[in-house]
């Protein structure tokens, strides 16, 4: 039996999830008929909304409603600090995390969190639909999203009680949403331009195997930055608003005005924008947009730049450019990037389904029903660890395919020293104070000896998800060395498991326990099957050779079932599956012989 | 390279104990086998340890061993199965990126076939006449750059790395021919080794010369801001 995968966008502004039925790609809608799920979510007496009815609670003074939390994915505190004047929630800082407090019950909600509602609305979307329970999927970030927002986003899926099988960079998922695998080889160019974030990517298309050459992008660009811009446009032309500003709904209003002239704009030369309430009568043509705009589309061709660079492409071996997120619907943007490349634009794809429905792509090739297609995507930062003077020694440079990995070599520098620490940072600067933290390592219960006698090999795996993972072997024993890992950004383990026990969103989903359950359920078919096909088989069909091997793995799953790891039993039930394959060839064959009169089967 | 499961015997296969030699995948069980047993990224590949190669044959065996172990074609495989996927995948795009380009080619097959193989590589330094012909050439293109503009400069270089990599090709070219001639790949003229050796450490000078002297594309952006 397949299983089914989704694939889930989960945006700054909007989410949604898709699936392939029958080789077709579906966006799933909710009730209504809608496609996207605002990515909203609103917290009151009356309980926790999301989507909509969340967003309509926004200018409730009884209710939080939190949106765009995925700026503050994966991030510290200070990271965020110069965000919070544009969002209309507290944020706290606790423990350096950036958490919203929930006033009625005295707690602190993390990003992740908010996430996980908004998934876990998506989730119930797609089982609706599909009539069936959905636990796989396949999540998309920002190709630039760094370790630390991958797991942020990864915690997000669990929280749900989601199994994230895959983290699917946005544009590569897009460029698989273009089914460019048939047929349609060459270079192609991403440029993705979301509400909040913007992502550049070279692929290489070759017999359907989709190669990142290189990424890179801006975490801090995108759509919204356009709308402020007029919105400050605004208020240098009419200084009276620079004052009303300061109110926090002004500021909305204002921003939504401009969302909308802005939006009108993408189809006719001119707009009229009257806010009466703030004596704002003003007239927005398309002229004055684009030189809003310029600056911004400016440095949107900077990593464009960088990303040919590194790839070594000159531009004129780019064979197309595929646009996707609604900021690439502005006329301005079209221009720049045709005018820049001189190549067909690809924008058939609505730009804001077509990293969904890419998702659900990826989601087809996870789950087994796939084998043309395959993604070989590239880490977008370097990865590398601190040394002796705050210096950075890089392991992993960026667009490495992934998955990658390094290896190094750890000793001592002191007689009896027992633990050796190590920074791993990610980023593309000289000093490690200016590039992110990771995470700290801890190589700890080191046998005592003398100063550089002890050998620990240290792995770094960056596995396909773009996420890091942390090894240690003592070279003279052969045996694994202790890890202890400090996030130095975002939960630790700990809180991701404390938080999945406690979610809110699944009060009584562990993610471990329901694995066991699925597990258990699963084995207890398999077993049930197998049994029965023994007792009505004979020799002659089940050598007492082969009937043996059988019993003996049914029992290991039997065994297996009693103890409490979900995946021991996963395991297991795979292991029984291939010992009795050929045994169902064979009966299968059987069954088409006797269906055919008893008459040998001519291949 | 070290073997990820150093405690078997590597000939047999890790789950049925077939023997499997140094096939992809065991021919009595069909589970793919860890790649870290064998002893080189020529070898991942399946490709003869050379010094020139085809790209597009590099390619297809890059790709056709991607669609063999890549996690994404083992996800309903167990743990330890999937674990083997993740680690040969690893050193398939590791083996695939230093044989794609000639320079990291070149200097890994030195390494490979030097009489000190060490896997961190050689330590390589320039002869004392050579650094100081680069340091000259340096400072000289840096005057230039400052007076007649960059571009002049880094046309200048761009010829003199042209050159130097003829020079590379020539050689990689000349001890092709001996391995083909059935000359043994540890037994190679040392002063060919060398001259390679000197030559791509050179060019590896000139390549940070130009790098120092091309202007930016910009910021790379800042992860903290």
């Amino acid at each position: 039996m397949s299983r089914t995968v989704v694939g889930i966008d989960l945006g700054t502004t909007n989410s949604l999830v898709a699936v392939m039925i029958d080789d077709r790609i579906v966006v799933i809608p909710d009730d209504d008929g809608r496609p996207l799920l605002p990515s909203v979510v609103a917290f009151s007496q009356a309980g926790v909304q999301v989507g909509y009815s969340a967003k309509a609670r926004l200018n409730d003074p009884e209710t939080t409603v939190v949106y765009s939390a995925k700026r503050l994915m994966g991030k510290s505190y200070d990271d965020v600090r110069e965000e919070l004047p544009r969002l209309s929630y507290p944020v706290e800082s606790v423990r350096d995390l950036p958490m919203i407090p929930d006033r009625l019950k005295n707690r602190h909600i993390s990003p992740p969190e908010i996430g996980a509602v908004v998934l876990a609305e998506l989730k119930k979307r797609a089982e609706i639909y599909l009539n069936q329970p959905i636990q796989d999927a396949v999540i998309t970030v920002p190709a630039y999203f760094n370790d630390a927002q991958r797991q942020a986003t990864k915690d997000a899926g669990q929280m749900a009680g989601l199994n994230v099988l895959r983290i699917v960079n946005e544009p590569t998922a897009a460029a698989l949403a273009y089914g460019f695998g048939s047929g349609k080889d060459g270079i192609f160019a991403i440029y993705d331009l979301g509400g909040g974030t913007f992502d550049f990517s070279l692929l290489k298309i070759q017999k359907g195997i989709f190669e990142v050459l290189a990424t890179n992008g801006d975490t801090h660009l995108g759509g919204d930055d356009f709308d402020q811009a007029i919105v400050r446009h605004w208020q240098s032309v009419h200084p009276e608003l620079k004052n009303s500003s300061e109110r926090y709904e002004v500021r909305d209003l204002l921003r939504k005005e401009a969302e909308k002239a802005k939006i009108a704009l993408s189809t006719t030369d001119s707009s009229r924008v009257t806010v009466p309430s703030l004596g704002l009568d003003s007239t927005l043509t398309r002229d004055i947009l684009n030189r809003l705009v310029e600056p911004l589309v400016q440095r949107t061709l900077v990593p464009v730049r960088q990303a040919l660079e590194d790839a070594g492409v000159p531009v004129e071996r780019v064979d197309g450019v595929i646009l996707v997120g609604g900021a690439t619907r502005l006329p301005r943007i079209k221009e720049a990037v045709r005018d820049l490349f001189g190549k067909p634009i690809y924008d058939s794809v609505d730009p804001d389904l077509v990293v969904a429905e890419g998702a659900a792509v990826q989601g087809h090739i996870l789950s087994g029903q796939r084998k043309d297609l395959l993604l070989l995507d590239v880490t977008p930062l370097s990865l590398g660890i601190e040394t002796m003077g705050g210096v950075t020694s890089t392991l992993i440079p960026r667009n490495t395919t992934i998955p990658t990995q390094a290896k190094e070599m750890f000793t001592t520098f002191l007689d009896g020293q027992t633990r050796v620490d190590i920074h791993v940072l990610q980023g593309e600067r000289e000093l490690a104070k200016d590039n992110r933290s990771l995470a700290r390592f801890s190589l700890t219960g080191i046998e005592p000896m003398i100063a550089g006698a002890a050998r620990i090999e240290v792995t770094f795996m960056i596995d396909a998800n773009g996420i890091l993972d942390v090894r240690a072997v003592d070279q003279r024993t052969g045996q694994s060395q202790g890890v202890v890992v400090h996030s130095s950004y975002g939960l630790s383990r700990d809180d991701v498991r404390d938080l999945i026990k406690e979610s809110f969103v699944h009060a009584k989903e562990d993610f471990e326990t329901r694995l066991l359950i699925d597990a258990r359920t699963e084995a207890r078919t398999v077993l049930n099957a197998t049994r029965r096909a023994l007792e009505r088989l004979d020799d002659a069909i089940v050598p007492p050779e082969e009937r043996a091997g059988i019993v003996e793995q049914m029992r290991l799953l039997e065994t297996a079932m009693e103890g409490t790891d979900g995946r021991k039993v996963r395991d297991e039930t795979t292991r029984l599956d291939q010992v009795t394959r050929p045994l169902a060839e064979r009966l299968m064959n059987h069954s088409v012989q006797e269906a055919l009169g008893g008459k040998a089967v001519d291949n | 390279m070290s073997v990820s499961s150093a405690h078997t015997d590597p000939s047999l296969c890790w789950n049925c104990r077939e023997t499997v030699s140094d096939a992809d995948i065991c021919p009595s069980c069909v589970k793919i086998q860890p790649v870290g047993r064998k002893a080189d990224f020529y070898s991942i590949l399946g490709l003869p340890v050379r010094l020139i190669m085809e790209p597009g044959q590099l390619t297809d065996r890059f790709h056709g061993k991607s669609r063999i172990f890549h996690p994404d074609f083992h996800q309903d495989e167990e743990s330890g199965e999937q674990l083997i996927s993740l680690e040969n995948a690893a050193l398939v795009n590791q083996a695939f990126k230093t044989l794609k380009d000639p320079y990291d080619r070149a200097a890994y097959f030195l390494d490979l076939t030097g009489p000190h193989h060490s896997p961190q590589g050689q330590k390589t330094t320039l002869s004392p006449i050579l650094l100081m012909e680069v340091m000259e050439l340096k400072e000289s293109l840096e005057e230039e750059a400052g007076e007649r503009g960059t571009d002049e400069a880094l046309s200048r270089l761009a010829r003199r790395v042209a050159e130097e990599e003829t020079r590379i090709l020539d050689l990689m070219k000349k001890m092709d021919a001996l391995l083909e001639g059935g000359t043994d790949a540890g037994q190679l003229p040392e002063n060919d080794r060398s001259a390679l050796r000197q030559a791509l450490e050179y060019r590896k000078y000139l390549k940070s010369i130009e790098r120092d002297l091309k202007p930016r594309p910009g910021n790379i952006g800042n992860p903290k801001h």
